[in-house]
């Protein structure tokens, strides 16, 4: 196995963008200085993380070509779990859970 | 030895199926579903419980490092990729090179280990615990239970590196394979689960 094999794989880009994405959330959470803002910029984050997370599912744990149910969960917890978060931060559907 | 399951093919005139590949043991892959929806359970805990007092998580969140917690993603990110450039290696019969790259991804296991125990020896100092408040009883726990994942995962990438450097025939090669595979693929639930941790505990707002 040959070391540009190693770098220039779909691994690696995928990686990259991994890296990238992590550091676009972290000044996402610097470069919001209201609260209108910040919940706009905290859904953002969230839906950055599970995009990252739909990432290593299919690219790093190989599910891509996984049989249908297991490719399915992975894409039904993306989806529909970060969903659901964003849904709850940006509305008061947890505005009962108050403490 | 991954599973192929080719799909009925509607008729002879279509074009071939599709090819699945399940890698790693099935038990495993039962084991990080039902972890993924144990700690989906536990983010929405999160934010219900944050919906009741918005403001003192902001305050609370303010006083986390969020350059540690940067730093926490790419050294799982980056030992994530040298886990997966580990099972391709082997999968084109380059153990040393596949040795090596598991031998980086326990480095960095290690590196995150000790981060977390600077982080939390910090909030320690500053008088900060677990009965602080709300917030920090969710980022103790949630950061606590990850903790032990990556260490469990840091033990199954010790042991899958052994196995690899055992593997010497194609009958335990192929064996060793579905070792690799499934211990891959714990650890890379590892880093899964840090990627929404650090968003919800470090940054959203």
């Amino acid at each position: 196995m040959q070391l540009k094999q190693l770098l220039f794989s779909r691994i690696t880009v995928i990686w990259l963008g991994l890296v990238g994405a992590s550091c676009v959330s972290l000044e996402l959470f610097r470069g919001v200085p209201s609260a209108d803002l910040s919940r706009i910029g905290g859904g953002a984050v969230l839906v950055i993380a599970f995009t990252k997370c739909r990432y290593i599912l299919l690219d790093f744990m190989e599910l891509r070509d996984a049989p249908r149910p297991m490719r399915l969960f992975a894409e039904l917890w993306c989806a529909g779990l970060g969903a659901f978060l964003v849904a709850a931060l940006g509305t008061s559907w947890f505005g009962f859970g108050a403490a | 030895m991954p599973q192929h399951n080719t799909e009925a093919a509607p008729d002879s005139q279509s074009l071939p199926a599709p090819t699945t590949v399940q890698h790693g043991e099935e038990g495993v892959w039962l084991f990080i579903f039902g972890d993924m929806m144990f700690f989906g359970l536990f983010f929405v805990s999160f934010l219900f419980y944050r919906a009741g007092d918005p403001a003192g998580y902001d305050r609370s969140q303010i006083l986390l490092n969020q350059s540690y917690g940067l730093g926490n993603t790419l050294l799982l990110l980056t030992s994530s990729w040298c886990v997966a450039q580990a099972v391709h290696a082997f999968r084109v019969a380059d153990k040393s090179r596949c040795r090596l790259l598991l031998m980086l991804a326990i480095g960095m296991g290690i590196g995150f280990v000790l981060s977390k125990s600077f982080e939390w020896s910090g909030k320690f100092a500053d008088g900060i615990t677990v009965q602080t408040n709300e917030f920090f009883m969710f980022y103790f726990m949630l950061t606590g239970i990850h903790l032990i994942h990556v260490l469990l995962g840091i033990g199954v990438l010790c042991f899958v590196s052994n196995r690899v450097g055992g593997a010497d025939n194609a009958s335990n090669g192929s064996r060793c394979m579905v070792v690799l595979e499934s211990g891959a693929a714990f650890w890379h639930l590892v880093d899964l689960l840090w990627v929404v941790l650090f968003a919800l505990l470090y940054l959203v707002r």
